[in-house]
């Protein structure tokens, strides 16, 4: 083999380890751009303007559905859709699901709003309940404060601090 | 609890920001240091392991790398043993030491910038990097006579092509066999290293230009009569005062000659019989006549003081300065301090030949690639002017005179002029003088100049003179340059 | 109408599929590389083991197709090529030491790495959530620090290249020291998510620096006691530096306290400096360090002198695979990988290694920070940063950056137990980034601003 060719193996070598490297690098380069603006031009059944909250983004259709069509079905997943944990999701335990600050809690919450033990939600006749464990800053229900176990639908929103939780299926 | 993870991060960056900085340090800035130490095995096993150059004289190798079996690839032989070793040197486990081995290692390991293309052109063609080959500018038959001539004796012997520079011949005595210093058997090499090493006669030093500076004895009185004729307040015909014994100021001891005997009738000479004969009261006149400084400056025309490379380094010869007077006359007549190589006695002699220009002495005639074309060769150059062409013709008729009919009788040869000077250089009390001969031939048309030093007379010891002891040297390697 | 939407649809998993092809083709590249210096030809067994080696990796990719879609898309392709170029190197050192490959030591590294993926798969598919692992908070603290100190014991403990950090149970050794890096990574992460407040607490202020109360001082101590334990006992400084650099990397990220950094490094400083008064064999680590080349130096080890030597040889663009002498320094094939690498890659090879683990530490990173719960975050950022440390512990000690101790480099070196815990480290970090980066879920609109909310802040 001659020695031209040994030394294009060799430095081949090296150049296809940097080409490699770039090329993470460069998908690396997109993801540093976690967040993107887009323009959209939403659909004419919508409620007309702006919506506060997280995801404006979705599509209408797949919200029609989980606010009406499906209200009967049962809940079996508590998801987190604002707050430090958005996107969590965790599944209901007939049993109890605690949410506070403290590391027992089912869901533990980072968040100077929530006391240790804050809220339960727990299964009755069918149905799940929301109780208040005495916080300092209270668990909202539809933006109301409760103050005795309150019954939870599919997309109720439940605040707790600046968390926000719903059930989902 | 984002901000302290961004914080490690930076701290991780700092790390291997950290990793780069000492890799880099290591491999781009140390790497050339650490190449080359002693104990680095991976530099010794990758120069073994690619074919080194020859060094060659005329077509015959005397260095030679032969492939061997082993982890060492090549073993450097030196086919003629001895006779080169203070050329070639040696390339030993512990490095490449002595002569060209040494001074030329980047061109015989085809390291040099110098072989860059032709590198790039092998790597394109396929062809095995090699070194590259010397080819040397010495006569083998001048070499072989020096070295068989010299003998047993200590000392060293140098023969120049007067119109050239070219190295003819050089020998320093006693040689080593370089071959053995080459060797792949650690033990042995170490062996033979601390016999040579720790030999009193220090075998492993070149003589001929780097060994310990000899006094030259009378063959400077050559030197001072060039200062005497260059000064135009003498010539060949200009009588000197030339007793038994030369009073010398400020000093209760005399110059004496060697015979103890006066020059010539009323105790006068001219300057051509002082020469013929050696007479020390006479050039110790003409010292303190002309002064130290004359002395010097003329000594300098002929190459004292200059930093040469042959390519080997040649240790400078000198006459010291501030010389009061009984020094002017001691150093007139090559003693008190004034020290040379026998290259440069070689190069007095051949400066004189060459109607006064001394050219400068080289040992490589050309540097050939492995493919045998040449990449770069040795051009005769022009060291100084010495003396006048007419100082210079008169000087080849007075040292003519010495073979003729002086003290250099030894060194005639059949049908050629040979133009010589002896020298008997007292170098310590109670020592045998060193036996010096300077000589040039054909007169008429010098090609060859020759410079040789006996240590301590040689065989001769203390009845040693330099016509008896060095000029048959002289005449040796003459002959086989001449014939 | 101007909408921030979440950039996440991009799982990742096309060019993750892309990025293990390339890496086994660049491994490929290296062991042609070998094969043509050492033997002149192109090695006929290419395309079984490149089959071999693709296959593996191809069948960790298809597994995080099937169980972790979001799982970030870097670490599988870098540990691949690490992995791969290490195994290369033990071949050619194999090669080196006229080992065939029956006898030699690639062979038994390639069936590591197979065993190793596979726990790393097994991991993968076993557990679907990585919180599952704080249940095992103290059971974990507890056999790490068994496996901490179990080189200790008399029997079992076995001293090697000077360092007591390794276990021989009959045939097989074995460094517990690799494992226990994972599983006091999950005791911090545990322990840490559930005190951080306590150990938070402010105590009182020392020029301009709010110090802990001394209460909290306890799980700091015991950790310094235990770190300088290992390093005296087991006369290793690596395994010392990072057990302790982990405990207070992650304390100082769950308690965002500086002071924790500058009373564990004054504390670890110290240790260290009255280990080096009290201990002769950390004085010659020592002199080792500083003083490399001295006659003194050299006649206890010239390995690190060897090391140095070979990455001098090697020089900007090395010498090639197969053509340098790595195989003169002692453990070229462990713990002075990366010096042979460096002879035969040169600086510009060992940069691009050091730039890929750089990469995958900075993934563990990125991943503890898009982390959604406490736990994850810190045990990201311990397994990512545990990485970093023994990168840094390895190559600052051949490169004479710090005294010289016996850990492996991540996924190179030669050893089967440091490959099973770096790719079951690796699995841990695709499992959070998978849960990391998976999108949040589709919600209904919260119409907050309406709420007559009270708020008290604590």
């Amino acid at each position: 083999m001659s020695e031209l060719t040994l030394t294009i193996l060799r430095l081949g070598l090296l150049v296809a380890l940097w080409l490699f490297v770039f090329a993470i690098v460069g998908v690396l380069r997109g993801d540093l751009y976690g967040t993107r603006v887009t323009q959209r031009v939403r659909r004419g059944t919508e409620p007309s303007g702006p919506i506060p909250g997280a995801s404006p983004a979705r599509p209408a259709a797949l919200k029609a559905g989980m606010l009406s069509g499906r209200r009967g079905s049962h809940p079996r997943k508590l998801v987190v859709t604002e707050g430090p944990l958005s996107g969590t999701s965790l599944p209901l335990r007939s049993q109890g699901t605690l949410i506070g600050r403290s590391p027992e809690c089912a869901l533990v919450l980072d968040d100077d709003y929530a006391s240790g033990r804050h809220a339960r939600i727990f299964e009755q006749e069918g149905r799940w309940l929301v109780e208040d464990l005495g916080s300092t800053n209270g668990t909202f229900v539809d933006n109301r404060r409760i103050t005795a176990p309150t019954p939870l639908e599919l997309g109720t929103t439940l605040r707790i601090g600046r968390t926000v939780v719903e059930l989902a299926r | 609890m984002n901000a302290p993870i961004r914080r490690l991060s930076t701290f991780v960056a700092l790390l291997f920001a950290t990793l780069l900085v000492s890799t880099t340090i290591i491999q781009v800035f140390l790497a050339k240091g650490l190449n080359a130490r002693e104990d680095n095995r991976r530099t010794l096993l990758s120069t073994y392991a690619r074919e080194r150059g020859q060094i060659l004289v005329g077509d015959t190798p005397i260095a030679v790398s032969t492939p061997v079996s082993g982890e060492f690839k090549f073993l450097r032989t030196y086919p003629a043993g001895p006779m080169y070793a203070d050329l070639t040197g040696y390339y030993s486990f512990y490095g490449a030491a002595g002569g060209l081995e040494s001074t030329e290692n980047a061109l015989l390991s085809g390291s040099s910038d110098k072989l860059f293309y032709r590198r790039v052109s092998d790597l394109f063609t396929g062809r095995k990097a090699k070194g590259a080959n010397l080819v040397l500018t010495i006569n083998a038959k001048a070499q072989e006579a020096a070295y068989d001539a010299l003998g047993d004796q200590r000392g060293a012997a140098v023969a120049l092509n007067p119109k050239t520079g070219e190295i003819l011949a050089m020998v320093s005595k006693p040689s080593y066999d370089p071959n053995a210093l080459a060797s792949h058997d650690l033990a042995a090499l170490d062996t033979a290293y601390k016999a040579l090493n720790g030999d009193p006669a220090r075998p492993l030093v070149n003589r001929a230009i780097a060994g310990n500076l000899y006094p030259p004895g009378s063959t400077f009185k050559v030197v001072t009569a060039a200062a005497a004729l260059s000064s135009g307040r003498f010539q060949p015909d200009s009588v000197l005062p030339g007793p038994a014994n030369l009073d010398l100021p400020q000093t209760t001891v005399g110059l004496p000659n060697s015979g103890g005997r006066a020059c010539g009738a009323d105790d006068k000479v001219s300057l051509t019989d002082a020469l013929r004969i050696s007479c020390n009261t006479a050039f110790g006149w003409l010292g303190m006549e002309l002064g130290g400084d004359a002395l010097r400056q003329q000594a300098a025309k002929f190459g004292f003081g200059d930093q040469l490379a042959v390519p080997m380094r040649v240790t400078a010869s000198s006459v010291p300065a501030e010389l009061n007077k009984p020094q002017e006359a001691q150093s007139a007549v090559g003693q008190y301090d004034v020290r040379v190589t026998p290259l440069q006695m070689a190069m007095v002699a051949a400066g004189i030949a060459n109607k006064g220009v001394v050219m400068k002495p080289y040992l490589v005639q050309s540097v050939l690639a492995s493919d045998l074309t040449t990449i770069e060769s040795g051009e005769p150059s022009t060291l100084s002017e010495a003396i006048s062409p007419d100082v210079a013709a008169e000087l080849t008729t007075m040292m003519t005179s010495v073979v003729a009919s002086g003290t250099g009788t030894a060194a005639q040869m059949d049908g050629i002029t040979v133009a010589g000077k002896t020298g008997t250089a007292q170098h310590a009390p109670g020592a045998a003088p060193h036996a010096w001969f300077i000589s040039f031939a054909p007169a008429e048309n010098p090609t060859v100049a020759v410079a040789v030093v006996v240590e301590e007379g040689g065989t001769a010891g203390n009845e040693a003179s330099g016509g008896r002891t060095a000029a048959p040297v002289a005449k040796a390697i003459m002959e086989a340059v001449l014939r | 109408m101007t909408v921030v939407s979440r950039f996440a649809p991009r799982r990742g998993r096309n060019v993750e599929l892309l990025l293990v092809v390339a890496a086994t083709a660049i491994v490929l590249l290296a062991y042609v590389n070998v094969g043509v210096n050492t033997h002149g030809e192109v090695p006929s067994s290419l395309l079984v083991l490149g089959g071999g080696f693709l296959g593996i990796a191809l069948a960790f990719h298809l597994v995080l197709r099937w169980r972790a879609a979001y799982a970030d898309p870097i670490l599988l392709p870098v540990a691949t090529l690490l992995n791969g170029l290490g195994l290369v190197m033990i071949h050619r050192l194999d090669i080196a030491h006229g080992r065939s490959i029956g006898e030699g030591m690639a062979l038994r590294q390639l069936m590591w790495s197979a065993l190793a993926v596979g726990c790393a798969i097994a991991a993968i598919i076993i557990m679907r959530d990585h919180r599952v692992l704080r249940r095992y908070t103290f059971t974990a603290g507890l056999l790490g620090f068994v496996l901490l100190l179990l080189p200790i014991l008399p029997v079992i403990g076995s001293d090697k290249n000077g360092s007591k950090i390794w276990i021989s149970l009959g045939p097989f050794s074995f460094q517990p020291g690799e494992i226990a890096k994972i599983i006091l990574a999950i005791f911090f992460a545990g322990y840490f998510v559930q005190t951080r407040d306590a150990l938070s607490v402010a105590g009182r202020r020392v020029l301009g620096l709010t110090l802990p109360r001394a209460r909290d001082l306890g799980p700091i101590l015991v950790a310094w006691v235990l770190a300088i334990g290992v390093l005296v006992v087991e006369r290793d400084l690596g395994s010392s530096l990072l057990f302790f650099g982990l405990f207070v990397a992650l304390l100082y990220i769950a308690t965002e306290r500086i002071s924790w950094i500058i009373i564990g490094l004054t504390l670890f400083a110290a240790g260290a400096y009255a280990a080096y008064l009290m201990f002769g064999h950390v004085q010659t680590r020592v002199l080792l360090w500083l003083d490399t080349f001295s006659q003194e130096a050299l006649a206890t080890s010239d390995q690190l002198a060897k090391g140095l030597m070979g990455m001098g040889a090697g020089g900007m663009v090395g010498t090639g695979l197969g053509r340098g002498r790595p195989d003169i320094t002692y453990f070229a094939e462990s713990d002075f990988i990366i010096p042979s690498f460096g002879e035969e890659l040169g600086m510009v090879g060992l940069f691009a290694i050091l730039v890929l683990y750089a990469l995958l530490v900075e993934r563990g990173l990125r991943t503890a920070i898009g982390a959604r719960d406490g736990f994850g975050k810190l045990l990201a950022a311990g397994l990512a940063f545990s990485v970093a440390l023994q990168c840094f512990v390895v190559v600052g000690g051949v490169t004479r950056v710090i005294p010289l101790t016996g850990l492996t480099m991540p996924f190179l070196s030669q050893g089967g137990s440091s490959l099973l815990a770096n790719w079951v480290i690796v699995a841990i970090l695709l499992r959070i980034s998978d849960h990391a980066r998976r999108p949040v879920p589709e919600s209904g609109p919260t119409p907050i601003g309406e709420a007559p909310t009270q708020v008290v802040k604590l």
